[in-house]
């Protein structure tokens, strides 16, 4: 991601950014409401479509190309090719609510990498006993908790095997009694599968103990990046200071 | 009684010809409807300004004078049509014209999310739309779809005025043959009633599935 910009209505959330992702890596991006956390996620997903700079993901352009040395926008022949390299988590899962747990999981891998329906089943039984999920295939989202419908979707998700994936507050709309059993899901996915993930998050323990590295954002910058033992246990910026402690004091 | 015995029969055969036409034209108006309705938002400019004209047009002038206008003018350019297919025609547009809006509504009413969830799964737009959200927009239309419908069976007795013996008209004709308008009109009242009432049943029927396997309630 290279000077990224993204504004909306004449207020820039996202200034000039300059970020990359090593394959496998686990970031995390801490900071307040409104620092631009989501947009972030939301760009590399393309929806939102940056208003400067552009995004790469594995050396390909993302919705745009080189035109004699500058970028165009809107390329949609690559688009879908190198887009089907990230997948994310929704905060509100946006499962889909007229189809089954296991159709939500094979509709993808079978509209968009065109598998077979036998090869797509396999596929989406082998994630469902992944996340303990296999008795309720069948089950409609609506029929189902929030953390269940949250951890089919992370299944979704993992369908189109990505390099990179996304989670976006993916414990804010859960019962906090049910955050643990996410949180778990996707420490077992971090360790189990060399996948890149952005994580936004508000979880500092969690953040801690998956992150290889944790960016701290405020008013659409990074303010401060490093380590998690760093950033989170010994901040060096006042803003990182003062937005940790507001967390911790909740 | 013995003036129900008599005017049944032509009553009858009456509201033959208007379920016909209403299941035609409905059948027609729906699939407008839909396509009208998806491809007003999603096709491109000219699409949307064609589309456009089309359903203001139709909700913008009188049913009555475009049934007229197709059965009488039409000729005159060479296209001779029957008044049964005339009249099909003109309701089924125009009820699809009002029934594309009421797509597009509930279209526009699918969460955010779920455009956003095709996006992440890299649905082509035409899988996001014809899997994911074609299919739940369906699901609040059926009431309004219902209505819609309704209305339509209702619509067709404007074909008398293009010489269908439909139900209104058999009613005018056996009333002013028999005399006793208060029977015959009463009755033709409640075959109304009675072709009317299985969409409404049918409709709320479907609803009320469609929103247990979802899970989202009970309608307002």
């Amino acid at each position: 991601m290279k000077q990224v910009r993204k504004e909306f209505g004449g207020h820039a959330v996202v200034k000039s950014m300059d970020l990359t992702v090593a394959s496998g890596e686990k970031l995390v991006i801490i900071g307040p409401s409104g620092s631009g956390k989501t947009t972030i996620l939301r760009l590399i997903m393309t929806l939102e479509t940056p208003d400067n700079g552009y995004i790469e993901i594995d050396g390909e352009l993302l919705g745009c190309a080189w035109d004699s040395g500058r970028i165009t926008k809107n390329n949609n022949k690559n688009l879908r090719a190198v887009r089907s390299k990230v997948g994310m988590v929704f905060q509100h899962f946006n499962l889909f609510p007229h189809m089954s747990v296991l159709d939500n999981i094979m509709e993808a891998p079978t509209r968009s990498l065109r598998m077979s329906k036998e090869e797509a089943r396999e596929r989406a039984i082998g994630l469902l006993q992944r996340i303990d999920m296999v008795g309720k295939a069948s089950s409609y989202p609506g029929q189902l908790s929030g953390g269940q419908q949250q951890r089919v979707a992370i299944a979704r998700a993992l369908a189109m095997r990505p390099s990179v994936m996304l989670f976006d507050e993916v414990t804010s709309a859960l019962d906090p009694e049910k955050v643990g059993e996410i949180l778990q899901t996707i420490r077992e996915l971090a360790a189990e599968v060399n996948m890149a993930m952005v994580i936004v998050t508000h979880e500092m323990g969690f953040a801690r103990n998956i992150a290889d590295r944790v960016i701290f954002m405020d008013h659409g910058e990074i303010v401060e990046s490093g380590p998690p033992d760093e950033v989170l246990g010994a901040p060096v910026h006042p803003r990182t200071t003062a937005f940790l402690k507001a967390i911790l004091d909740r | 009684m013995d003036i129900v015995q008599a005017v049944i029969p032509a009553l009858l055969k009456g509201a033959g010809i208007t379920l016909q036409t209403a299941i035609q034209a409905g059948l027609l108006a729906i699939l407008i409807s839909v396509v009208v309705g998806v491809f007003r938002d999603v096709g491109g400019r000219s699409v949307h300004f064609v589309l456009t004209v089309y359903v203001e047009f139709f909700r913008g002038s009188s049913a009555f004078v475009q049934v007229y206008w197709v059965f009488f003018v039409l000729p005159l350019f060479g296209l001779r049509l029957s008044a049964i297919l005339a009249g099909t025609l003109v309701l089924g547009l125009n009820a699809g014209a009002y029934g594309s809006e009421i797509m597009r509504g509930a279209l526009r009413a699918v969460p955010p999310g779920q455009r956003e969830a095709c996006v992440a799964l890299n649905l082509s737009q035409w899988s996001a739309l014809t899997r994911i959200l074609i299919p739940q927009a369906l699901t609040r239309a059926i009431i309004p779809f219902g209505n819609l419908l309704i209305d339509l069976l209702k619509g067709t007795a404007l074909l008398s005025s293009i010489t269908v013996t439909e139900l209104a008209f058999a009613g005018r004709q056996s009333a002013s043959a028999n005399g006793s308008p208060l029977i015959i009109f009463s009755l033709v009242l409640l075959i109304y009633l009675v072709l009317a009432a299985p969409i409404a049943w049918t409709t709320k029927l479907m609803d009320q599935r469609v929103r247990r396997k979802l899970n989202i309630g009970r309608a307002p």
